[in-house]
C-alpha cells in the first residue's frame, strides 16, 4: 500500500477557546467511503479500551456489553488490535478524534501507537491549554506530532474508494424446488418449457450471467495463476505429465488451440476451478440463481472445449450459493456491525461463503490468506481441501481477521485462531444468520469441491475478444 | 449517586400537568402572570428553539426562573421538552437514565455507555426536543460535557436550556466548551417596587382587591421582590383565611411576618 503524506503522524489542532465550529467541522468530516472517521469519545469514561470502542464504533461496529464478555474483547490490546485490523481492512487512513484534551495519558498513547503502527494520520482536537511537551502528553516519543490551527489543511486529501459493482437481482427467480433437475443438455429447454416466461427470463439471465463468466475466466485465468501457487495449489491433482508451464499454458484454451494434450483429459488445476465457482456462487442471491449460473458456466466451459462436471442433483447439494446466505453488502454490514471481533466476523462470513454448519469451519484450522492474496480461503472438510472466493462485499471481514492475526503474534496462526462453533451460532443468531445444521450438510463434501473439469475438444467459442481469431487479431496489431 | 428528584418529559406528564404544579407550594388559583422577566423568557426560549440552540437562564432562588422556563415552554414546545432536575451533583449516568425516562424509551436503560449514547441519540434524532436542566449550578464538568456531546452530535436535533440559581453563571461561563456555545443567557433578577404593584394583584385572587400601600408594605418587609416569597406570604394568607376568615390588612401581614421572620 501506497503510504501517503502525514502517515504516521498526529496532527494536534489547538483550539483553547472550544470554538464549536471546529467540533462541528470535525465530525462532519466523518466519511469511512472516503477513508476517513471521526470518533467522538464518550463521555463519562476514561479508559483505554473505551477508546477503542469509540473508534470502533466510528467504524460501524455495534458495541454493547456483549463486545467484551461474548467476544472477549475485553482488554486494551485485543480492542486496539481490532480497531488497527478494521482501519486497515477498511482502507482508512485518516482518524480525527475530538476532544482529545479530555482522553488519558493511556489513552493518548494508544493514539500515537496507532499513528505510528498503522501508518495513519491522527488528527487530535484539543481544547484545553498547550502541555509543555506533545509528546510528553501522548506519553510517546517525539518526532510525530505536529500542531496547527488550520483544520482544512489536517483534513485534506480524502479520495473516494471505489464502490463494488451491484449484484444481479433474484427477482423474479423460481423457488429452488421448481427449477429444472435436467443436466447441462437440457436445462434451458426444460426451463422454458416449464417456467412461466417471467421466471424464464429470470433463470435466463443468471444463466448467461454465468456463461458469459466463464468465457471471461477461461481467458483471463493466467493472471491468477501467481495467486493460485501462492495458495499452494494441489499438484496432485494436475494431470499426469502435464509440467507447470503447460497447465498454465492450457489454462486459457484459446491460446493453447491445437496444443492441448490428448482428449478427454481431466483439466488441471483444481484450485482454479473451485476458486471460478465459489466466485460465480458468491454474489448469487439465492440457491436458484446459483443453479442457473452454474448450468451456464457449463454451457460457457463447453464453449471452450471443456466439460464441467457438477453434482448430478445440484439442488440437494450442500455448499457455496446454495446452502448459505449470499454476503451481500448488507449482510457484510450487519456482521461487522454486530460483531466487532474480526475473528468472530471472518468467521460467520466464512460459514456463509461456505455455506458451512459453523461446526466445519471451526474445526480445522484455516490458514491465513497468503501475503497479498485475501481473496482465496481454504476450508479443509472430510477429506479434501476446498478453495473458495472471497466475495467482494465480505473482503474487508476476511482482510481484517487476517491483519488482527498478524498483530496479535501470541495466539495460533490460524484465521479463526480461539473461536468455537458456538460462537460463531451464536453470532449468527445475532446477525440473524441462518447457517446449514451439521444434518443438513451430512459431512458431505461441498459441491465445488465434487466437481471436476475436463478438456473434451477444440474451443468453438466465435464471439467477441474471447475467440482464438479475435486474439490472433490483438496480437498481430 | 445523585438523586435524581424529577423528570417530566414528552406528551403526557408534560401536557397533562397543570400550571398550578409550576408555582412554589403549589399555591392554589395562582396565576402565571406575565412579568417582564416571563416575557423576556418566552422570547429567548423562542429564538433559542428556532436556533436549537444551548441557554442559560440564571439567578437566584425564587427569582422564576423554573415558573418562567416551563410556562414559556409549554407554550413553545408543549409536546417537545424533556425536563430533567436533580438535587445533587449527578453524574452522567444519572443523566443518561433520566433522559431515558424522559424520554420514554422502552425495555431497560442498556448497561454500556456507548450503547445507552446510541440509543438515546437515535431518539433525540427522531425529531426536535427542547432538554432543559434545571438546577444546573449541581452539574459538574463532566456533566456539561455530557450534554455538550449530545448538542453537537450531527444527528441530534436538541436545544437545551440550562436553568440555574446560585453561581451557575459562573459553573457555566467558566467552561469554554459552554461559553463559547450558549447562545443567550438571561439573568433573573427581583422585581422591583413598581412591577409588583402590577403584577401581584394579577398573581392570585387574594391581591386582587388588595390596596397598593398594604402590598407596597408586604413587599418591603417580606416579599422582596421574590416570587417564591410571595407565593409564601400568599399560602399563609390563605391558611388564615381558612381557620378564621380574617381579612387582608396590616395586622394580618405582621402575624405572617412573625410566622416569616420578617416582622
Amino acid at each position: 500500500m501506497m503510504t501517503r503524506p502525514g502517515a504516521g503522524v498526529v496532527t494536534i489542532i489547538h483550539d483553547p477557546d472550544d470554538d464549536p465550529e471546529i467540533t462541528r467541522a470535525a465530525l462532519a468530516a466523518h466519511d469511512p467511503r472516503r477513508g476517513q472517521i471521526v470518533v467522538h469519545p464518550t463521555v463519562g469514561t476514561n479508559s483505554a479500551a473505551m477508546l477503542a470502542a469509540d473508534i470502533l464504533t466510528a467504524l460501524g461496529c455495534h458495541i454493547d456489553e456483549d463486545t467484551d464478555r461474548a467476544q472477549h474483547l475485553g482488554t486494551p490490546e485485543a480492542m486496539f488490535a481490532a480497531v488497527a485490523a478494521w482501519l486497515a481492512a477498511d482502507g482508512i487512513d485518516l482518524v480525527v478524534v475530538v476532544r482529545a484534551h479530555r482522553l488519558t495519558q493511556a489513552s493518548l498513547r494508544w493514539l500515537a501507537v496507532l499513528a505510528h503502527a498503522a501508518q495513519l494520520r491522527i488528527v487530535a482536537i484539543w481544547h484545553d491549554r498547550r502541555p509543555p511537551d506533545w509528546a510528553q502528553a501522548f506519553g510517546s516519543p517525539g518526532g510525530i506530532f505536529r500542531e496547527t490551527c488550520d483544520l482544512d489543511a489536517a483534513l485534506a486529501g480524502a479520495q473516494m474508494r471505489p464502490t463494488l459493482p451491484p449484484t444481479l437481482s433474484a427477482d423474479g427467480l423460481p423457488a429452488l424446488a421448481a427449477m429444472p433437475v435436467s443436466g447441462l443438455a437440457r436445462f434451458r429447454a426444460e426451463a422454458h418449457q416449464t417456467l412461466t416466461p417471467p421466471q424464464f427470463a429470470a433463470v435466463d439471465l443468471h444463466y448467461r450471467y454465468g456463461l458469459q463468466r466463464a468465457c471471461v475466466w477461461l481467458t483471463t485465468q493466467g493472471r491468477c495463476q501467481p495467486i493460485l501457487e501462492a495458495l499452494g495449489a494441489d499438484r496432485s491433482q494436475a494431470a499426469p505429465n502435464v509440467t507447470t508451464s503447460s497447465r498454465s499454458a492450457t489454462a486459457c484454451l484459446g491460446r493453447a488451440r491445437g496444443r492441448q494434450p490428448r482428449v478427454p483429459a481431466p483439466r488441471p488445476d483444481q484450485v482454479g476451478l473451485q476458486a471460478f465457482l465459489t466466485l460465480l456462487s458468491g454474489s448469487s442471491l439465492t440457491p436458484s440463481a446459483t443453479v442457473a449460473r452454474l448450468r451456464g458456466a457449463q454451457a460457457g466451459l463447453l464453449l471452450h472445449g471443456v466439460l464441467l462436471q457438477v453434482p448430478a442433483e445440484l439442488a440437494r447439494a450442500c455448499g457455496p450459493g446454495l446452502t448459505g446466505p449470499c454476503v451481500t453488502e448488507q449482510l457484510a454490514g450487519t456482521i461487522r456491525q454486530r460483531l466487532a471481533h474480526p475473528r468472530l466476523a471472518a468467521a460467520l462470513a466464512i460459514a456463509a461463503i461456505a455455506g458451512r454448519p459453523a461446526a466445519s469451519i471451526t474445526q480445522r484450522p484455516i490458514p491465513l490468506p497468503p501475503g497479498h492474496h485475501g481473496n482465496l480461503i481454504e476450508i479443509a472438510t472430510g477429506g479434501s481441501r476446498a478453495v473458495y472466493s472471497v466475495p467482494g462485499p465480505a473482503q474487508p471481514l476476511i482482510d481484517a481477521a487476517a491483519h488482527y492475526c498478524r498483530l496479535r503474534p501470541r495466539d495460533e496462526p490460524h484465521l479463526l485462531a480461539g473461536v468455537s462453533a458456538a460462537q460463531v451460532q451464536r453470532a449468527a443468531e445475532a446477525v440473524g444468520v441462518v447457517l446449514p445444521s451439521s444434518t443438513d450438510c451430512d459431512h458431505r463434501d461441498p459441491w465445488h469441491a465434487m466437481s471436476a473439469a475436463w478438456i473434451v475438444g477444440d474451443p468453438v467459442h466465435r464471439t467477441g475478444t474471447t475467440t482464438p481469431r479475435a486474439q490472433a487479431k490483438v496480437a498481430a496489431q | 449517586m445523585a438523586e435524581q428528584i424529577e423528570t417530566v418529559s414528552g406528551e403526557p406528564a408534560w401536557v397533562g400537568e397543570h400550571d398550578q404544579a409550576d408555582h412554589y407550594l403549589h399555591l392554589q388559583d395562582a396565576n402565571i402572570v406575565g412579568t417582564r422577566a416571563l416575557l423576556t423568557c418566552q422570547d429567548n426560549l423562542d429564538d433559542v428553539i428556532e436556533a436549537a440552540a444551548m441557554a442559560c437562564m440564571h439567578g437566584s432562588a425564587g427569582f422564576g426562573k423554573s415558573l418562567a422556563v416551563n410556562a414559556s415552554l409549554r407554550a413553545l414546545a408543549p409536546h417537545n421538552t424533556v425536563r430533567v432536575v436533580f438535587r445533587s451533583r449527578p453524574t452522567t449516568r444519572d443523566i443518561r437514565h433520566a433522559l431515558f425516562h424522559g424520554l420514554h424509551l422502552p425495555g431497560q436503560p442498556p448497561g454500556h455507555p456507548i450503547e445507552f449514547d446510541r440509543l438515546l441519540k437515535a431518539a433525540l434524532a427522531d425529531r426536535f426536543r427542547v432538554l432543559v436542566c434545571d438546577e444546573a449550578q449541581w452539574m459538574s464538568r463532566e456533566c456539561f460535557e455530557y450534554w455538550r456531546h449530545l448538542w453537537d452530535d450531527p444527528s441530534t436535533q436538541i436545544a437545551v436550556v440550562f436553568v440555574g440559581g446560585g453561581d451557575c453563571y459562573r459553573v457555566l461561563s467558566r467552561e469554554p466548551m459552554l461559553a463559547s456555545r450558549i447562545y443567550l443567557w438571561q439573568r433573573f433578577r427581583k422585581m422591583e417596587p413598581e412591577e409588583i404593584l402590577s403584577v401581584i394583584p394579577a398573581f392570585h385572587p387574594v391581591w386582587s382587591e388588595a390596596p397598593d400601600q398594604l402590598i407596597s408594605y408586604a413587599d418591603l418587609h417580606a416579599g422582596h421582590g421574590n416570587f417564591r416569597n410571595w407565593a409564601r406570604i400568599t399560602n399563609h394568607v390563605l391558611q388564615a383565611r381558612r381557620r378564621g376568615g380574617a381579612d387582608l390588612d396590616a395586622d394580618l401581614l405582621k402575624w405572617i411576618f412573625s410566622r416569616l421572620g420578617g416582622g
